[in-house]
C-alpha cells in the first residue's frame, strides 16, 4: 500500500516532521489533494515565459512557502532557489533553473496522486 | 595683538576728532567772511543812505533855486523899479541889484554882499547865463542868484540862514549833518551851528581833506569814511547845480556799523548757539555710539574666546580620539597577528578572538559615540518608535551591567514601585543608550564597595491618560561632581578635570548625547551630586501606553512570605504581589520568619540575595535545615545568577528572579511553582483563554490560508480572511474598534505587501491602530525581521507555519492565561 510516508519520500521530505505541524493524517492528505490545484507553479511557468521577474518572484516565493507548509522539500529547494535569484533583477540564469523545477513538480504531482 | 587691531576703535576717534575740527575751521572761517561782508554792507549801506539823504537836500536845493529864478523872472518882468524892489521885498529877497559883466552893480534895495568866484559869475552874466553864488554881506551869508536881464543880471539875494532853514528841516536825533561849503571851504549853510567860522577845510586832517578838495575842482561827487578826533565819520560830497558849492552830508560811522555789528553779533550768537547744540547732540550720539561699538567688540571678544575654547576642545578630542581609536585597533591588529602565527593552538587563538573581541566592543562604542554627536550636531538625530519592553529594556542593562558591577564588588540594586504598564511606545535603542550611559558612568565613577542603585517608578498622568510618566533614577555614592561641573555637563567634550577622571575610558559624550536625546523626546533630567557623596541622575519621560499589555496576571491566592531587609523593596514588591491576589507577610528578622515558617503554612518563600545581615544562600540553608515541608523557596537579586547557581541549588534554592521585578517577572518566577496539571489540561485551559479570538489572516494562496485556517479554528479562534493588503486594510478600516485581536500578515502579496498594509493599519488615527500583526513570511532573512519591525509589526513567525508557535506569539501579546 502507498503510503504517507512512502510519498513523502519521493517529495523528498519527512512525514514524521509534517505530522508534527499537521496533526492528523486526513489533513495532511486534504492539502496534499489541494496542491495539484494551487496556482503558482503555473504562474510561475507563464511570468518565466515572458521574462516578468516581479510575477516570476512572487510566484517562486509563494510556491516555496506552500511547499515548506507541505514539507515537500525537493520542490521547496526549486523554489528556493529561484526566488533568491529572482529577489531583485531579471536573470537569464532563472530560465535554465526553471527548466530543472519542471520535473521535479511533475514528480511531486504523480506521488500525491497515487495517495 | 592683532585682535586688538583689529578691533581698535581710535580710527572712529580720529575722524570723529577730525570732523571737529574741521567743523571749528568751517565755522571760524564763515565769521570771518562774515565779518568782512559786513564791513562791506556797512559801506555800501552807508553810501546808499547818504547818497539819499544828499540826493534829497541836492533836489531841494535845486527846487529853491529854481523858484527864486521863477521870483527873478518875475520881477524882472517889472517896468518900474519901485515895483521891482517891492515885488522882491515880497519875495522875501534881502536885496535886489542889477549886476553887469564889467562887475559893476546897481544895487536896488538891500545891503551890497561880495560874492564868491566873482569872476566865473561876471562870465556867466556875459554869457547871458544863470548863476548862483554864495556871498557875504554885513549881515552873514548870503545866496545871490542871477538871471539874465536886459544884457545885464538881475541878482537877487537871500540870506544863507533862510536857505539853511528851508533846506534843512532840523530832525532831532538825525545823526547826519548837511552843510553846504564854497569852493574855498567856507561855510555857506549848515544845519547846526558849532560857532566854528573858519574854513571846512581846516577842520579836518590834511589827507582827509585833499580828497574832498581833489573831488571839489574835478567837480565830482565825493565819499569816503574819515578817522577824525577818534571818531570815524561818514562824509558824502556832492556839488550843487547852479553853484560852485558843494552839498557836504556826513553821519558819524558807528552808527550804521553798530546795527550792522549788532546783527552781526546776534547772527553768530544763534549760529554759535546752535553750533553748539548740534554739537552737543553729536557728541552724545557719537559717544553712545562709541560705547555700543564697545560693547560689540567686547561681545566678539568673548564670543571668539568661546570659539576658540570649543575649538580647542574639538581638537583637543580629536586628538584623543584618534588615540583612544588607535589604541584597540591596535590591539586587534596584534591579537590577529598572534592568532595567525598560531593557528594550531586553539587556546591561543581562543585567547586572542577573546581579546579581540573585547577590543572590537570598546572601539564600536567609541565610534558609535562620535557617530552619534554628529548625528546631533547635525540635527539628524531621529527616534524609531515602537512597542518596547520595559521589563526587556531594564532587564538587558542590568545584565550588561553585572560584570562591571561584579569586578568592583559594587553594591547593586534595581528597584521597581508602581509599574503598572510594561509596554510602552518608545525608541528602544535610545532609550538603552540613556540608561546605559547613566548606568556605566554611576559604575566608573563610584569606587570599589560603593554602592548604585537604580529605581523606576511609574506615575499615571491625569491629562494625558493615554501616557505614563517613567521616572528613571540612579543613584550612587561615588565621588560626586561639583557646581561648576554639572553646570557644564552637558556640553561635548567636557569631563571633570581630575586624577580621577582623567585615568577613566570613556569619550565624554555621552552625557551630551544623553541630554540630546531625553530633549528629543520631551523628557526630563534632574542632577543631584556633591563631592565625594555621590551622585543621582533622575530622568523623567513621558510615555505612551501600548495597548498590548499583558493585562494584570493573577496567580492562585497563594500565602507568601518575603524576608528582606530593605523597607524599599518590601514595600514594591507587596505591591506587585498583591495585585496578583497574593497574600503576603513580610518580615525584617530573620529569626522570626524562621519561627513563623515553622508555625504556620506558607506556599512559597521569597528571599533577597545580598542582604546586610545574612546571605540569602545562607538563610535557605537554615529554613531547609529547620522547616520540614518543602516549600519552594525563591532568591531574588539584581546579580547574576550563573555563577552562585549550583550552590544556591544545594542550598536548597528552587528558583531565581532576576531584578528588575516587573509584575510579569514576578509572575513567571512564581508560577511554575504552581502548574503541576499535565500539559493536556495545561492547553486546553490555555486555549480556552484564547478561544473566542478574532483573528484576521492576509494571505493570498488559497492552500496556505487553509493551512492556517484549519490548525487556528481547531483552537477556538474565529478566522477571516484577506487575500492580500489592500483587502486586509479594508477590512480593517471597515471594522468597529478591537473587533480583530490580531491580524497574521503574509509579506508577499499582490496589490499591496504586507509591510504597506501593517503600515497604513498603524498609521490609521483608530484607538486599535496598534493592534496584534504577526508577519508571516517564508523568508528568513533579518532584513526581513527588521523591515517588518519598521513597517510596525509586532513579531515575525517564519513558515512553514508552526502552530504552537503562533498559539504562544498570540498568548503573549493577547492575554496570560489565568489559572483559577
Amino acid at each position: 500500500m502507498y503510503t504517507l510516508k512512502d510519498c513523502f519520500k519521493e517529495l523528498g521530505g519527512s512525514y514524521e516532521e509534517v505530522r508534527k505541524r499537521l496533526p492528523s493524517d486526513k489533513m495532511i492528505v486534504k492539502f496534499l489533494k489541494k496542491f495539484i490545484d494551487d496556482p503558482s507553479f503555473a504562474s510561475l511557468q507563464e511570468a518565466i515565459q515572458n521574462k516578468d521577474r516581479e510575477q516570476a518572484f512572487l510566484a517562486a516565493h509563494t510556491l516555496k512557502g506552500v511547499c515548506q507548509n507541505l514539507g515537500m522539500h525537493d520542490l521547496y529547494m526549486q523554489a528556493n532557489q529561484l526566488s533568491d535569484l529572482l529577489r531583485h533583477e531579471w536573470d537569464e540564469q532563472g530560465v535554465l533553473v526553471f527548466e530543472e523545477t519542471v520535473p521535479v513538480y511533475e514528480r511531486a504531482i504523480q506521488a500525491i496522486e497515487k495517495i | 595683538m592683532n585682535e586688538q587691531k583689529n578691533f581698535s576703535l581710535k580710527p572712529m576717534l580720529l575722524c570723529f576728532i577730525g570732523f571737529i575740527v574741521l567743523s571749528v575751521a568751517i565755522m571760524t572761517g564763515l565769521i570771518y567772511v562774515l565779518q568782512h561782508d559786513s564791513v562791506k554792507t556797512i559801506t555800501e549801506i552807508g553810501n546808499i543812505y547818504m547818497e539819499g539823504i544828499s540826493d534829497k537836500n541836492v533836489q531841494h536845493f535845486e527846487t529853491i533855486v529854481e523858484t527864486r529864478l521863477d521870483q527873478l523872472a518875475e520881477i524882472g518882468l517889472n517896468e518900474d523899479q519901485a515895483d521891482m524892489i517891492e515885488s522882491a521885498k515880497t519875495k522875501g529877497m534881502s536885496s535886489l541889484a542889477i549886476y553887469d559883466s564889467q562887475g559893476n552893480v546897481d544895487l536896488l534895495y538891500g545891503d551890497p554882499s561880495e560874492l564868491n568866484s566873482k569872476a566865473s559869475f561876471l562870465k556867466g552874466i556875459q554869457d547871458g547865463e544863470i548863476v548862483v553864488r554864495t556871498g557875504t554881506s554885513q549881515n552873514g551869508r548870503v545866496i545871490a542868484f542871477g538871471i539874465p536881464y536886459r544884457g545885464k543880471a538881475l541878482v537877487g539875494e537871500i540870506p544863507a540862514t533862510d536857505l539853511a532853514a528851508r533846506l534843512f528841516k532840523p530832525e532831532e536825533k538825525s545823526p547826519v549833518a548837511s552843510l553846504i561849503i564854497a569852493n574855498d571851504g567856507s561855510y555857506v549853510i549848515r544845519d547846526s551851528d558849532d560857532g566854528f567860522n573858519g574854513s571846512y577845510f581846516d577842520r579836518w586832517k590834511s589827507e582827509d581833506v585833499k580828497g574832498l578838495q581833489q573831488a571839489m575842482e574835478k567837480n565830482e561827487t565825493y565819499s569816503n569814511v574819515w578817522t577824525e578826533h577818534g571818531e570815524r565819520i561818514r562824509i558824502y560830497a556832492t556839488p550843487l547845480p547852479y553853484t560852485k558849492s558843494y552839498l557836504i552830508t556826513t553821519m558819524p560811522f558807528g552808527v550804521i556799523n553798530d546795527l550792522i555789528n549788532g546783527l552781526n553779533m546776534k547772527t553768530i550768537f544763534w549760529i554759535g548757539l546752535g553750533s553748539v547744540l548740534i554739537f552737543g547732540v553729536l557728541l552724545i550720539g557719537f559717544y553712545q555710539y562709541y560705547r555700543f561699538s564697545k560693547r560689540q567688540i567686547e561681545q566678539l571678544r568673548i564670543l571668539n574666546d568661546k570659539l576658540m575654547v570649543a575649538s580647542n576642545a574639538k581638537s583637543e578630542f580629536l586628538s584623543k580620539m584618534s588615540h583612544d581609536i588607535r589604541t584597540p585597533m591596535n590591539g586587534i591588529m596584534g591579537m590577529t597577528t598572534i592568532a595567525l602565527a598560531h593557528e594550531e593552538d586553539r587556546d591561543r587563538v581562543k585567547h586572542c578572538l577573546l581579546k579581540i573581541m573585547q577590543s572590537s566592543k570598546h572601539l564600536l562604542s567609541l565610534i558609535n559615540d562620535v557617530l552619534d554627536m554628529s548625528k546631533i550636531e547635525s540635527g539628524k538625530l531621529t527616534l524609531q518608535y515602537e512597542v518596547l519592553s520595559l521589563k526587556e529594556l531594564v532587564g538587558d542593562i542590568v545584565a550588561i551591567a553585572q560584570p562591571q558591577v561584579l569586578a568592583k564588588h559594587q553594591d547593586f540594586d534595581v528597584l521597581l514601585s508602581n509599574v503598572e504598564y510594561e509596554n510602552v511606545y518608545g525608541d528602544s535603542v535610545r532609550m538603552s543608550q540613556i540608561f546605559m550611559n547613566l548606568l556605566s558612568n554611576a559604575i566608573k565613577f563610584t569606587p570599589e564597595g560603593g554602592r548604585i542603585t537604580v529605581s523606576l517608578r511609574e506615575e499615571a498622568l491625569e491629562d494625558k491618560p493615554e501616557f505614563i510618566r517613567l521616572h528613571m533614577v540612579v543613584e550612587d555614592t561615588g565621588i560626586g561632581m561639583s557646581k561648576e561641573f554639572i553646570a557644564k555637563i552637558y556640553d561635548s567634550f567636557t569631563r571633570e578635570r581630575s586624577q580621577v577622571v582623567d585615568h577613566t575610558e570613556g569619550s565624554g559624550l555621552g552625557m551630551a548625547i544623553t541630554k540630546h536625546i531625553i530633549d528629543a523626546m520631551g523628557g526630563q533630567i534632574l542632577i543631584e551630586s556633591e563631592i565625594g557623596s555621590g551622585s543621582q541622575f533622575h530622568v523623567i519621560l513621558d510615555l505612551k501606553k501600548a495597548s498590548a499589555q499583558g493585562t494584570v496576571v493573577s496567580l492562585p491566592p497563594l500565602n507568601l512570605m518575603v524576608i528582606d531587609d530593605d523597607p524599599l523593596f518590601l514595600e514594591t514588591v507587596s505591591e506587585s504581589l498583591e495585585q496578583m491576589g497574593i497574600s503576603l507577610e513580610s518580615y525584617i528578622d530573620v529569626n522570626k520568619a524562621l519561627n513563623k515558617l515553622k508555625e504556620k503554612h506558607y506556599d512559597v518563600v521569597l528571599l533577597d540575595w545580598k542582604m546586610p545581615s545574612c546571605d540569602g544562600i545562607e538563610l535557605a540553608k537554615r529554613i531547609r535545615a529547620q522547616v520540614a515541608e518543602p516549600i519552594p523557596i525563591i532568591l531574588i537579586s539584581a546579580y547574576d545568577f550563573s555563577e552562585i547557581q549550583s550552590q544556591a541549588k544545594e542550598a536548597g534554592i528552587d528558583g531565581f528572579i532576576q531584578k528588575p521585578l516587573f509584575p510579569s517577572s514576578l509572575y513567571e518566577g512564581i508560577q511554575p511553582f504552581f502548574t503541576l496539571e499535565e500539559k493536556e489540561v495545561e492547553k486546553k485551559e490555555e486555549n480556552s483563554s484564547l478561544a473566542g479570538k478574532r483573528i484576521l489572516i492576509a494571505e493570498d494562496n488559497e492552500l496556505n490560508y487553509e493551512i492556517a485556517h484549519d490548525l487556528l479554528e481547531e483552537r477556538g479562534l474565529l478566522l477571516e480572511r484577506a487575500k492580500d493588503g489592500k483587502e486586509a486594510l479594508d477590512l480593517f478600516e471597515s471594522s468597529s474598534v478591537g473587533y480583530y485581536d490580531a491580524i497574521l500578515m503574509d509579506i508577499r502579496m499582490p496589490n499591496m505587501d504586507g509591510y504597506e498594509a501593517a503600515k497604513r493599519i498603524r498609521h490609521s488615527k483608530r484607538a486599535d491602530a496598534d493592534v496584534l500583526i504577526l508577519a508571516m513570511t517564508a523568508d528568513a532573512f533579518n532584513e526581513d525581521a527588521t523591515r517588518a519591525k519598521e513597517a510596525g509589526m509586532n513579531a515575525h513567525i517564519p513558515k512553514p507555519i508552526d502552530i504552537a508557535l503562533v498559539m504562544q506569539m498570540l498568548r503573549k501579546y493577547l492575554s496570560a492565561p489565568s489559572i483559577s
